[in-house]
């Protein structure tokens, strides 16, 4: 023992050391032992044990620490460190144990040579060893409180005191629950646990407060363990985290509404990088452009946007990276999928991070084609309206507003009435240019008409005010005070179904009322012509008659009287004469009777019956013609006609054939009816004499053309017939080739006429 | 044998008035011929012998066709005088006309439409029922 371990064993210097320094002792020992050598006999005392029967200290230090020590030891020895400090738990007589920080480090002799092991010890749980653990809840800056095994406060850190609006309340020693009156029966069962030795704890947890708000906390309750290890309460953490709570959710709602309202949003939108990638794309922006989300993830807005618009956006697009700008908004051009352009309202905003660099662009598009269409059909609208306007050089088109001033004024209306534009324009009304007299007479006569009364400007508007057009003529007054009629139409103009003027399109109808003029004249004199020539008609039918029957009977009496004249040559011619006058004469009686034909005589008519008639009634004839006669048309078919034409027309087809039959070869007629559009084709097709077309075919149904000869051709049947087809509304045609045969197609309309 | 009193041949052509005149003297049915040259003059001689109240003639054979007064406007004042005898009028005309049929039936005259011209026989017909 040295002189150094012999101060140290003197109790006084000790004592002083430990009250001056803190120490609570100091050991030595030799540099090859471990175990201290010497150490204050207070401390075994401290320890429980006997000093005059010490322990073993290896069997009173926890195997755990020791090894830690000689590890620690080791390393100070190996030169690695220059001192050591180790917690060492010694075994308290009770069984506890008291923890002990052991410092210390090698003391060297002159020679750098390790001689000895010196150190302090402290008691680190102490006597009063819930100390630290008090101190430490006081001073937390969280909300902390610290409770015994009956829940009374050993202490509370400030923030709990304000948490709990428990600020000048003195808390230590008295129960929570005395404090918390209402903490309910599941917390109180929490705390037990705890005090079993259980910890709970929950990240966040929502609190409903008595004012009604939800507070959000985030709270621990675990035991405490004094120096003998067991439980000597509970301690209680709480973390306000209402703020981050609610920050949280409105983090969440504001990105839920964005995802909502971005995915399903009325524009097309869409996320775009710097470089113009499009990074997220709604289904309305695919739609507006005509590609698929996967198609776009491959393109830049680049690619789409229309070459003519390509560098404005680029431009704008640079100044938001340039940071000049955080947004902008143009009217630009796509190009679809289709090929075909499509029109965008583009409005482009930035988010940048926090040091303002650009994360990304928001794009907003809105589809504008349609409108675009609109307005192009528009403006071409407005475009054709004026040049209307512009080129109606010979119509007025003069409108006005609902009061009747004038606000349009055409070329055609300066040109029409000598007035400019600028004359009239916002100052006057349509009355100028009208015969007040007209306009006074129209006014009474509508008045009459509704039983309103209507006068000056109203009588042009008054059917256009009701939701009519009026055309009517009036007459104008030139600028220079000469009349002319005009054809005038006047329409009302709606706005939204409101009427807001009005519209009047006028026609000079000088030139159409002279020509009307002129056809009437010339209808009034060819009337005049057509009565003088019916009547000269008339005369020539019925006098003449008159006279000839005259004639005829005094011829009949002459014979009668004087027999002995009956075959004088003279007489006899005479009496030819005669014949023959009255004949011509009833054929034109006939003829002028044609023209009288009333449609009411028409009648639906079998036509196969009349046929089979005319050729019975004309037996005789055939007898000795030798002609054969088919007649093929069905019973069903009907015609309308006058009963007696048709007879007629019929008698005199069939009698021709026969009259005209061929006397060398054995002659036929073919007699078919065929449907064409609203007609039967009555067909009488012969293998007769024919008549050359080429020679008399302009004469063919003229009155008196007799073309072979024959003895009783009276040359006015088909001229009778001819006219007879054409007053029932029909038409007669004819083929026919000299030596071969005639064919005569008759149109008759159909029943259904 | 019987004979009607009078007829009245209303003619302005003379042919045709002297062919009926023939025929009513051959036929011996017929007492007295009264003539009138047109429509005006036979109702002012008709009207006349009806204020005279003389016996007017049993037929009176009617041509449409003449000057100053024809047949029709005859007969549109000749109804109008209130007789009170039995006369029967004859058309006699040589229009074959629709237009003038259509008219006479209008005065009950189509069965009465005889077409120039007049036959004797014809004649004797339109006598025989009127011989009392």
């Amino acid at each position: 023992m040295n002189q150094f371990e012999q101060l140290f064993q003197s109790n006084n210097a000790n004592t002083l050391w430990t009250s001056s320094s803190g120490f609570e002792g100091f050991w030595y020992c030799s540099i090859n032992c471990h175990i201290a050598a010497w150490q204050n006999p207070d401390f075994l005392q401290e320890l429980g044990y006997d000093t005059a029967t010490p322990p073993d200290w290896l069997s009173i230090i926890e195997q755990e620490d020791l090894a830690d020590w000689t590890h620690r030891l080791a390393d100070c020895m190996a030169g690695n460190n220059d001192t050591f400090e180790a917690f060492i738990r010694y075994k308290h007589i009770k069984g506890n144990q008291v923890q002990v920080c052991i410092k210390g480090t090698i003391i060297k002799d002159n020679q750098e040579k390790p001689v000895q092991w010196m150190g302090t010890y402290q008691n680190v749980s102490g006597k009063n060893e819930n100390d630290g653990m008090r101190i430490f809840v006081e001073q937390s800056p969280t909300a902390m409180a610290m409770f015994d095994n009956s829940l009374r406060y050993i202490a509370a850190s400030p923030k709990w005191q304000t948490d709990y609006h428990l600020e000048g309340l003195e808390l230590i020693g008295k129960s929570h629950y005395e404090i918390f009156p209402e903490i309910g029966e599941n917390w109180k069962q929490i705390h037990q646990e705890c005090l079993n030795g259980a910890t709970h704890r929950k990240e966040e947890e929502a609190f409903l407060r008595q004012d009604g708000s939800v507070q959000w906390l985030k709270w621990e309750v675990k035991p405490w363990y004094d120096v003998y290890g067991t439980i000597g309460g509970i301690i209680m953490y709480t973390e306000e985290i209402s703020v981050k709570k609610e920050a949280e959710e409105k983090l969440r709602i504001s990105e839920e509404t964005f995802r909502g309202s971005f995915e399903y949003a009325a524009v097309g939108m869409a996320r775009i990088d710097v470089k113009g990638h499009w990074l997220t794309v709604n289904q309305k922006l695919c739609e507006i452009l005509g590609y698929s989300r996967q198609e776009l993830d491959a393109l830049t807005f680049q690619d789409l946007t229309h070459p003519d618009d390509l560098d404005a956006d680029l431009t704008l697009f640079q100044e938001v990276l340039d940071g000049i700008r955080d947004n902008y908004q143009m009217e630009k051009r796509y190009i679809h999928r289709s090929g075909s352009t499509v029109y965008a309202i583009l409005a482009v905003s930035v988010v940048r991070d926090l040091y303002g660099h650009v994360l990304y662009f928001v794009s907003q598009v809105i589809d504008i084609t349609y409108l675009k269409k609109i307005e192009q059909q528009l403006s071409e609208a407005l475009q054709n309206n004026q040049g209307i306007l512009d080129a109606s050089t010979q119509v007025a088109i003069i409108g006005t507003d609902t009061k009747g001033i004038i606000t349009t004024f055409n070329k055609g209306a300066e040109n029409m009435l000598g007035y400019t534009a600028s004359e009239v324009l916002y100052k006057l009304t349509p009355e100028l240019i009208h015969v007040a007299d007209e306009v006074i007479t129209r006014g009474k006569h509508l008045s009459e008409l509704y039983g309103e009364s209507v006068e000056g400007f109203d009588v042009f508007v008054f059917h256009a005010k009701n939701g009519s057009s009026d055309t009517r003529q009036w007459t104008y007054i030139h600028k220079d005070g000469s009349h002319f009629p005009v054809l005038l139409t006047v329409t009302a103009v709606k706005r939204k179904g409101d009427i807001i003027g009005y519209l009047g399109v006028a026609t000079d109808i000088r030139l159409l009322k002279q020509a009307e003029e002129e056809v009437k004249e010339l209808l009034f004199f060819t009337q005049e012509q057509n009565d003088k020539l019916r009547n000269f008609a008339h005369i020539v039918a019925h006098n003449l008659r008159s006279h000839s029957s005259g004639i005829a009977i005094l011829l009949e009496m002459l014979k009668q009287d004087y027999p002995e004249l009956v075959n004088e040559p003279i007489l006899t011619l005479l009496h030819t004469a005669s014949n023959n006058l009255n004949e011509t004469i009833k054929s034109l009686s006939e003829i002028v009777e044609i023209n009288n034909i009333i449609k009411e005589k028409m009648h639906p008519l079998a036509v196969k019956p009349l046929v089979d008639k005319a050729i019975q009634q004309i037996g005789i004839e055939m007898f000795y013609n030798r002609i054969t006669f088919h007649n093929h048309i069905a019973p069903h078919i009907k015609v309308m006609a006058v009963p007696a034409y048709l007879e007629s027309i019929i008698l005199n087809l069939v009698t021709n054939a026969v009259k005209y039959s061929s006397p060398t070869k054995e002659s036929f007629l073919h007699i078919e009816a065929y449907q064409e559009e609203k007609y039967w084709i009555l067909v009488f097709q012969d293998n007769g004499l024919g008549i050359n077309l080429e020679l008399h075919g302009r004469k063919l149904f003229g009155m008196y053309k007799t073309f072979h000869g024959n003895n009783d051709a009276r040359g006015i049947g088909l001229f009778m017939t001819k006219n007879q087809v054409e007053a029932m509304g029909g038409k007669i045609e004819v083929e026919s080739q000299e030596g071969v045969g005639t064919t005569f197609k008759i149109y008759l309309k159909n029943e259904e006429n | 044998m019987k004979k009607i009193n009078t007829v009245c041949i209303v003619e302005d052509d003379p042919v045709h008035l002297f062919v009926t005149n023939r025929f009513l003297t051959k036929s011996g049915l017929v007492e007295k011929v009264m003539v009138c040259s047109n429509g005006k003059d036979a109702f002012e001689q008709l009207n006349g012998m009806h204020l005279n109240e003389e016996l007017l003639p049993e037929l009176i054979l009617l041509d449409l066709n003449m000057p100053v007064w024809d047949g029709w406007q005859f007969l549109d004042a000749f109804v109008k005088i209130p007789l009170k005898q039995k006369v029967v009028i004859y058309i006699l005309t040589s229009s074959e006309a629709s237009e003038d049929v259509r008219r006479a039936e209008f005065y009950n005259l189509k069965n009465n439409y005889i077409v120039k011209p007049i036959t004797l026989p014809q004649l004797e017909t339109i006598i025989r029922p009127l011989l009392s």
